[in-house]
């Protein structure tokens, strides 16, 4: 129990500190902005209650506010992220639910299944940040094109993210 | 009662995500200026109509006092018409102005909103972008300064009120001609406080405190307000001047839009002394 709250933990401030001083620097042509801390709730264990997740979707946002300058930007989008998880994972899950201990990751999950439910939570994320940085009905299209890209783009990163991540083996 | 928490216990989760969210929007709105001003200039439309209705049926109610200060303007105006003045040796003096050239431009318009209880208040007019309302410009009526144009939208502005924590305005004394900042420090409406007056100035009860006119935004020697009182401060060497404002800004309903012709001049100039 300790040993997968640590592992959370120190997930969750290596990827704060991959997207504060890695990922933010990096504007291809403008538009390609890849948001790789989604990966934080995304990998947070399936047993975990929704009232967590939905907190550290807002906290995690919040921190990363913080750092960009960006007040309340992530913190909205991030929330969602956090509030859509719990529905999205029970719409999905197989027809006996998950084994205990299966970890939210393509390896216990599958491709097939992960795929869905990364694209799932990462869409409206993408859609509601960039919605909201542009933050007027005349830049909607722009927050769509935007928002398909770069949930293309963060996806690949979050598959390539987790063959680089330590193998856990299962107790 | 019982349904009711039952649906709260059922769905507390969704009213958290909501709540956390409107948590995320006020950030959002308050501590990014793109955002907060897109957010005014959005809320104004629907504010504003809501405030003018408002206003439109209020105004019926106190049409004799609108009457009066209309009237008095009037005069006012009249006493500044060709044949209110003197002709000698055949030659009209034009008012003041060292170009001979209209230097501001007066636009009416009408609060719609106004509010005095505040730490920073704001005003809303009924006029916007359409009607040439730019932000900078300044807000007067016959009674003195009102404030200064701060988020303007396509039908609405907001005008910072003198009465607000951030407005300084440069004055003078019209006796002396020494000047000063004059800002409002949260308290009585009917008074603002005049920093800056050195202490060999001579300063009396009742002396008539005028605009500068130096930022462009006002003309000058529009009449501010009356000296109070006058106390010494202990760790600077100017007064701390207590000034009554002649503007009633609680009672005012039509006010002046002032455009200032010379505006973008004054700037480039000003830029160019940095």
């Amino acid at each position: 129990m300790t040993g997968v709250i640590l592992r959370n933990i120190s997930r969750w401030v290596l990827l704060l500190a991959i997207q504060v001083l890695i990922l933010n620097n990096i504007y291809l042509g403008g538009v390609f902005n890849p948001y790789i801390y989604v990966l934080i709730v995304l990998s947070l264990p399936i047993e975990t209650s929704a009232l967590v997740v939905l907190l550290v979707g807002f906290f995690t946002g919040f921190t990363l506010d913080l750092f960009t300058h960006t007040m309340g930007l992530h913190t909205m989008a991030f929330t969602l992220v956090g509030f859509l998880r719990p529905s999205i994972l029970s719409l999905i899950a197989p027809r006996d639910g998950y084994e205990f201990g299966t970890n939210a990751n393509v390896r216990d999950m599958g491709w097939s299944q992960y795929s869905i439910y990364a694209l799932l939570l990462l869409f409206p994320h993408h859609l509601m940040l960039f919605a909201l940085e542009g933050f007027s009905t005349g830049l909607f299209w722009l927050a769509v094109q935007k928002t398909i890209l770069n949930t293309i783009l963060t996806f690949a990163m979050i598959l390539l993210a987790q063959s680089f991540a330590p193998q856990k083996e299962k107790v | 009662m019982r349904k009711l928490l039952e649906v709260l216990q059922r769905y507390y989760l969704f009213f958290l995500f909501l709540l956390l969210e409107l948590v995320g929007f006020l950030m959002l709105v308050n501590f990014n200026t793109y955002h907060q001003i897109s957010y005014l200039s959005w809320m104004n439309e629907y504010t504003g109509a809501i405030n003018e209705k408002y206003s439109n049926a209020t105004d019926y109610l106190n049409l004799e006092d609108k009457l009066i200060t209309l009237s008095d303007e009037n005069a006012r105006l009249h006493m500044q018409l060709e044949q209110s003045y003197l002709r000698s040796d055949n030659r009209f003096n034009p008012f003041i102005d060292t170009t001979y050239d209209q230097t501001y431009v007066y636009r009416t318009a009408k609060i719609i909103n106004n509010e005095i209880s505040k730490q920073d208040n704001f005003l809303m007019l009924d006029k916007g972008a359409l009607s040439g309302i730019k932000i900078g410009m300044g807000v007067i009526n016959s009674t003195g300064v009102i404030g200064v144009v701060t988020d303007v939208s396509k039908h609405y502005a907001v005008v910072m009120s003198v009465l607000n924590s951030r407005f300084q305005l440069g004055v003078r004394l019209q006796k002396t001609n020494y000047f000063g900042i004059l800002d409002w420090d949260g308290t009585d409406p009917n008074y603002a406080i005049l920093n800056n007056i050195q202490h060999f100035v001579e300063v009396s009860k009742g002396d008539t405190i005028q605009t500068l006119g130096a930022s462009g935004i006002f003309p000058e020697g529009i009449t501010v307000g009356t000296v109070d009182s006058v106390s010494a401060l202990e760790e600077s060497n100017s007064w701390r001047i207590k000034t009554r404002l002649t503007a009633k800004i609680q009672q005012a309903k039509y006010v002046y839009v002032l455009e200032n012709i010379f505006e973008e001049e004054v700037e480039i100039l000003e830029e160019a002394k940095e």
